[in-house]
């Protein structure tokens, strides 16, 4: 019963607009890396002719491991630069992220997952943002060759410098072909509606979309070492309304190596 | 259109499920749902309330697609001097199974496959049970995480 509501609920969610997230990541849950010690980079640029809409920056740097064999942590750090703002390149935030796995890979019809996060910011005055907390369900499938990964997460931001008071509904969506591990494509759409109960027109929602290239390598395979692995994803995603930037560079650079 | 395709292949899934294999009560729902979905979309006049019902249908075929029948008996993988024995290992295809894995040796390895989309941690002594199908017949490699140099092995589905 759970399973269903939880896909009544995705299918109901697929029906509103969306609009991209800042932190442009899927979250899986089959990555637990329990005895392995994860050093992640993400970044992201957006391009747009528009002054505010084109030119934002963001890039994180995340340390993470498994703490027990169903749930990954992480502590990532947070780098904005928004020069529609005057805001250079600044440690904007301190997350503790978490992914709990709910269900074993293979064992149920789909895959599940649930993830946390606590953002504490670290700017003020002029730059002050708030803190946030990030929650919601990881669904995952295999069918085939192909992997779906979808995120469902609802934010709510904290503290004094609160500029929304309600739930930020942000979707997330992944649909991969293994075609081969050093490169597989895939398709992603990022997506955030905004706050539930005051969402505006689709067409000032933000939405971005577009294909994305995966693949990991072994770092046996590249004479550098018996264990471990580099995981890569670059990808170019398109707006898709009139508020989102018109492409966004996204890129994901990952390295585990066992502890 | 879409929701008549829904529906063929909800019905098409569900008879080879029903006729393919025993079920739990929960399988069995499991499989009816999209296609009581479907026809319920199918039955819907107005768009919006079709719309939803194809997307549930859809999201819900997708989640429940690939439901098998199960196969038990294999052999026990393990891990021994960081190989695997046996490093080739014959499984029934099409069919959803458990693989244990097990690690006789006195340091972690990790379980992983690209092919089969798993990795999982083996402490020395463990023995864990990976979920694994249905497959296309084929071959499947695998290899220890952490032995990637010695501890390699393939997976037939047959």
């Amino acid at each position: 019963m759970t399973r269903w509501l939880c896909a009544l609920a995705a299918a109901l969610m697929l029906l509103a607009p969306l609009r991209a997230r800042a932190d442009f990541h899927i979250v899986s849950p089959y990555e637990i890396d329990l005895g392995e010690l994860e050093i992640e980079h993400n970044g992201s640029r957006s391009f747009d002719a528009r002054p505010g809409v084109g030119g934002q920056r963001s890039y994180t740097l995340e340390l993470g491991t498994g703490l027990t064999p169903w749930w990954h942590s992480e502590i990532e750090f947070g780098f904005n630069n928004d020069p529609s703002i005057g805001q250079p390149t600044l440690l904007t935030q301190v997350v503790s992220e978490n992914m709990i796995q709910l269900t074993e890979p293979g064992e149920a019809v789909a895959d599940f997952g649930f993830y946390f996060e606590y953002g504490q910011t670290t700017t003020h005055g002029s730059y002050a943002a708030a803190n946030e907390i990030t929650f919601g369900p990881v669904i995952a499938k295999d069918i085939g060759h192909t992997t779906h990964t979808v995120n469902l997460f609802l934010t709510r931001q904290l503290g004094p410098d609160q500029t929304s008071q309600g739930l930020d509904f942000t979707f997330a969506w992944q649909s991969r072909w293994n075609l081969w591990a050093p490169l597989s494509p895939a398709v992603e759409i990022y997506g955030n509606p905004g706050t539930l109960g005051s969402t505006p027109g689709f067409y000032q929602q933000q939405l971005i979309a577009g294909p994305v290239a995966v693949g990991r390598l072994h770092l046996h395979d590249l004479g550098l070492g018996s264990a471990g692995q580099i995981k890569y994803e670059l990808g170019w995603l398109f707006g898709v309304t009139q508020a989102s930037p018109a492409g966004t560079l996204r890129w994901r650079l990952e390295l585990e190596i066992p502890f | 259109m879409v929701t008549r395709t829904l529906v063929r292949e909800a019905l098409e899934a569900w008879l080879m499920a029903t006729v393919g294999a025993r079920r739990s009560g929960i399988e069995r729902a499991a499989w009816r749902a999209p296609l009581l979905l479907a026809v319920l979309a199918r039955a819907a006049a107005r768009p919006r309330v079709r719309a939803l019902a194809s997307v549930s249908a859809l999201l819900a075929a997708m989640l429940v697609g690939g439901q098998p029948a199960r196969a038990d008996d294999l052999p026990t993988l393990v891990f021994r001097q960081h190989r695997f024995v046996p490093d080739r290992i014959q499984v029934p295809a099409h069919v959803k199974f458990q693989l244990k894995v097990q690690n006789t040796d006195d340091s972690s390895d990790e379980f992983e496959s690209v092919d089969l989309n798993r990795e999982k941690l083996v402490g020395p002594g463990q023995t864990i049970t990976v979920f694994l199908g249905p497959l296309d017949p084929g071959e499947y490699k695998f290899f220890g995480d952490f032995h990637q140099d010695t501890a390699q092995g393939v997976l037939v589905a047959k």
